[in-house]
């Protein structure tokens, strides 16, 4: 019999840690929202407008994204060919790259034309790789006896995708679908750079009311719209997502090589390749170089300086060490309590599946939220107060953490789950203390998933620009807050810089994801 | 994979991430009882001499911190007012000083250091190019022959914008100022988020060399555009100005109040007011400081200003909402 429940401290400390950071700014929050201010708040046609355009730019990006990425799944994951995975990496980047570097590298790309469309480019350019990733490994594991008939029979390769597979796969589109549209109705960097003056979606208006009027009332009726939002997409979408991400039992077909009739297919997703991926990357390494005199590395040089007219508090390199050690603090603390977490759940031994499923909504409810909202929350629950946390430089990493934390639960929490109960039993005989038993037995087995994790949160860390915003400024400035305003403030200098520190961040977000995938891969 | 090259990569990336953290912490430190921050919006400019001269001369150090335009820099004081960001604030001016004094952010009083008057600028060379006649009011930048000419700063996000929005109000009355701002719409106005955009990047008259040969701006910014001939590019339109002053003041709950002060004193004292023409392009206050001899030629100060007698504190919220539902 294994022993069933954990130490009630544990349990305790992650129901606090969690209380504190989470429920508290988010009671704050909707406490300020829940007003009489609400009605007249959001029931106007400006309002309405906003909503509007936050819907329908993140349903046209998601779409658009899907309409790309089905060609795309066909050719990166169902065909076989040298090279795929060079190639299958090469799509993903754009998901793993900063939102402000990926508004900054269309800013490169297509200066002076802003406003919607280039927005949802943008948001294009973030979530196909997302689509291609997770149609394609559905599209790679259905069995191939049906389309090969309906080939047979004479149905053209479109026909049999259109007719055949796709029904097949048509959970896992509308799940990617759904999330792809989550991600860009929360898309605050890219609108913020890429938007006119006239541009506003619910995050952009609940950073400017908070920050520009000081309408805190506003703000929280736009959290209570955002949250509405997507509470009721995952409401409805509810079982295909959660079918989806947990995996395809069927075993994975081999490819088949590439054979004429496939030029068609191949043709087009060379095309959004280069124009949707290629370009805007190759534009912002191109402008890195290209200063005032000709080409150099003079925009790397003034990485060091404030800026023209000193515009930065501090230097860009300094703004880089700051979110180097955010990402570092962060990783520390989301990797700890995503573990606990993790661990306490798998483990709670509770009968009753009510509570179980109360638990993991308590534990994964930071999912639903964007980071402009956990931003605003730390700021109108920290600033003063019992807990004036945001004078201190830790704000940003915990904010951060909150972020990371049911990232590392998602990766984590089934692969401890997974652990056969009996190797455990077996670990009890032998007299290993729950300790031991988690660093001998349980730990080499979720070891790769946290690897993993450790990943994902660097990069968000060191990405993430919405909470970062509201909390992070002066000398505490990180990577992303210093290119925001650097990409803002025109002039050839800053806008030099800016191209040059989104360089480095690719390089760096793309180093973090490259070490701790290595490391996930390499089993001791 | 051997298991003991996993282990190198493994130390080596934990060494480079603590090595990080530690120089992290090394470069941006901790606050020290001596350090006295200054918080100023994006325009404020300090030379490395005369910070270097304050903390000689005080004893403190210096550090500045920059917090957007006018407007974002006194609504984050508010927002931090309990913990505040800094010791002393440099930039609230008079279209947010209203909102400052009644939101309790500041110790003590406003003091003026240094004013200017906003005010249209044209680009000389464009109009001379194009043989069309430079405007001389504000009325006239409705007319069609200055179609999809101005830039203008948006008054939601800029101070300068919102100066030139109350100078409407005061000059055109409430009746008039509405139909002026559709007028100025329809008439192809751009609407930049700050002055630095609109001056630096839309401007045609700047080292920007946009496509916009008239932007709204300082009656003083023409002394900084002169050319090799001698002669300023672009010169100032004087109707329709506001006339704007920035303060310094001590924020309350400083934790250097007494550093605060001497700063404050500082930016009174005649060695950083004669700074502020070269540096910021602004009058200083200090009436006794010597104006540069290349502003006695290029800029005047407008014989009449509009809107700055005008309640701003009470009156902001339905302006803006009102120019935001022309422009929407």
């Amino acid at each position: 019999m294994v022993r069933s429940g954990s130490p009630k401290y544990l349990w305790g400390l992650a129901l606090l840690f969690f209380g504190l950071f989470f429920y508290l700014p988010l009671g704050k929050l909707l406490a300020t929202g829940v007003s009489s201010h609400f009605w007249s708040e959001v029931f106007n046609g400006r309002t309405l407008n906003i909503i509007w355009f936050t819907v329908w730019q993140a349903g046209v990006s998601a779409l658009l994204s899907l309409f790309l990425g089905i060609p795309s799944a066909y050719v990166f994951y169902v065909k076989r060919y040298r090279f795929q995975r060079v190639f299958r990496a090469l799509v993903s980047i754009p998901f793993m790259l900063p939102s402000i570097v990926v508004a900054i590298a269309f800013r490169s790309l297509l200066s002076g034309v802003n406003g919607t469309p280039i927005i949802i480019l943008a948001n294009t350019f973030m979530n196909y790789s997302i689509a291609v990733r997770v149609i394609g490994s559905a599209w790679s594991h259905l069995d191939p006896l049906t389309s090969d008939a309906s080939e047979l029979d004479g149905a053209g390769r479109i026909r049999t995708a259109v007719q055949i597979v796709l029904p097949q796969i048509k959970e896992s589109i509308a799940s990617v679908g759904v999330l792809i549209f989550l991600y860009c109705s929360a898309n605050f960097g890219i609108v913020m750079v890429l938007g006119n003056v006239g541009t506003k979606t619910i995050e952009t208006e609940i950073y400017t009311s908070a920050t520009s009027f000081l309408n805190l009332h506003r703000s929280a009726s736009l959290v209570l719209v955002q949250l509405a939002i997507t509470f009721l997409t995952l409401f409805i979408s509810g079982r295909l997502v959660s079918r989806s991400l947990t995996g395809n039992q069927r075993e994975k077909q081999l490819g088949k090589n590439f054979d004429g009739r496939d030029v068609p297919a191949l043709f087009l997703v060379i095309l959004i390749v280069l124009i949707l991926i290629i370009t805007p990357m190759f534009s912002l390494l191109i402008r890195a170089f290209q200063s005032h005199g000709g080409w150099g590395i003079a925009n790397f040089h003034n990485l060091a300086t404030h800026g023209a007219r000193d515009l930065l508090s501090i230097s860009v390199g300094t703004a880089e060490l700051n979110s180097l050690r955010n990402a570092l603090v962060t990783l520390i603390i989301s990797l700890l309590t995503g573990v606990l977490v993790s661990y306490l759940l798998a483990y709670a031994g509770l009968r009753r599946k009510m509570m179980r499923n109360l638990l993991d909504a308590f534990f994964l409810a930071p999912i639903g939220i964007s980071s402009v909202i956990l931003g605003f929350g730390f700021l109108v629950t920290f600033g003063d107060g019992a807990f004036p946390l945001r004078s201190s430089w830790l704000v940003t990493p915990i904010a951060q953490s909150l972020l990371a934390i049911p990232l590392v639960v998602r990766f984590v929490y089934p692969t401890i789950q997974a652990i056969p109960r009996n190797f455990l039993e077996m670990a009890e005989i032998d007299g290993a203390d729950r300790l031991s038993s988690w660093r001998r037995v349980q730990f080499p087995l979720v070891r790769e998933s946290i690897y993993l994790a450790a990943g994902y949160t660097v990069v968000l860390s060191i990405g993430e620009f919405g909470a970062a915003n509201f909390l992070a400024y002066g000398d505490q400035a990180t990577l992303p807050t210093v290119l925001f305003q650097l990409i803002s403030r025109p002039g050839a200098q800053n806008y030099g810089m800016a191209m040059a520190a989104s360089s480095l961040l690719t390089l760096v977000s793309g180093f973090a994801i490259y070490s701790f995938e290595y490391l996930s891969e390499v089993k001791g | 994979m051997k298991s003991s090259s996993k282990k190198f990569i493994t130390v080596s990336i934990i060494v480079a991430l603590i090595a990080v953290v530690f120089s992290a912490v090394y470069f941006t430190g901790t606050r020290k009882s001596k350090d006295v921050i200054l918080v100023t919006h994006d325009s404020f400019v300090m030379s490395k001499e005369l910070v270097a001269d304050f903390d000689k001369s005080t004893g403190y150090k210096l550090k500045l911190i920059k917090a957007g335009d006018a407007g974002s820099l006194t609504n984050r004081l508010i927002l931090t007012k309990n913990s505040p960001i800094a010791d002393a604030v440099f930039g609230i001016d008079n279209t947010f000083s209203g909102l400052a004094q009644s939101n309790g952010i500041l110790s003590g009083n406003l003091q003026a250091t240094d004013f200017g008057d906003v005010c249209f600028n044209y680009d000389k060379k464009w109009f001379a190019e194009h043989k069309v006649t430079p405007p001389i009011s504000i009325k006239e930048l409705t007319l069609p022959r200055y179609k999809d000419l101005t830039v203008v700063e948006n008054p939601n996000l800029s101070s300068t914008g919102l100066s030139f929005l109350a100078a409407t109000i005061d000059e055109l009355g409430a009746s008039g100022w509405k139909s002026y701002w559709s007028d100025l719409k329809s008439n192809g106005v751009k609407v930049d988020s700050g002055w630095d955009a609109a001056y630096y990047t839309d401007f045609s008259g700047s080292s920007g060399k946009g496509e916009y040969p008239i932007v709204l701006s300082y009656a003083s910014s023409p002394a900084d555009e002169v050319r090799a001939d001698g002669q300023s590019q672009t010169a100032a339109i004087l109707d329709g100005c506001f006339r704007q002053t920035e303060y310094v003041a001590v924020i309350n709950h400083a934790k250097n109040p007494n550093g605060a002060k001497a700063l404050v004193n500082y930016l009174l004292g005649s060695k950083f007011q004669s700074s502020f023409p070269n540096s910021m392009y602004m009058y200083p206050m200090d009436r006794n400081v010597k104006i540069p001899s290349q502003w006695q030629k290029f800029t005047q100060v407008a014989a009449k200003t509009y809107g700055d007698h005008l309640d701003f504190a009470k009156n902001r919220k339905s302006w803006l909402a009102d120019w935001s539902r022309i422009f929407g």
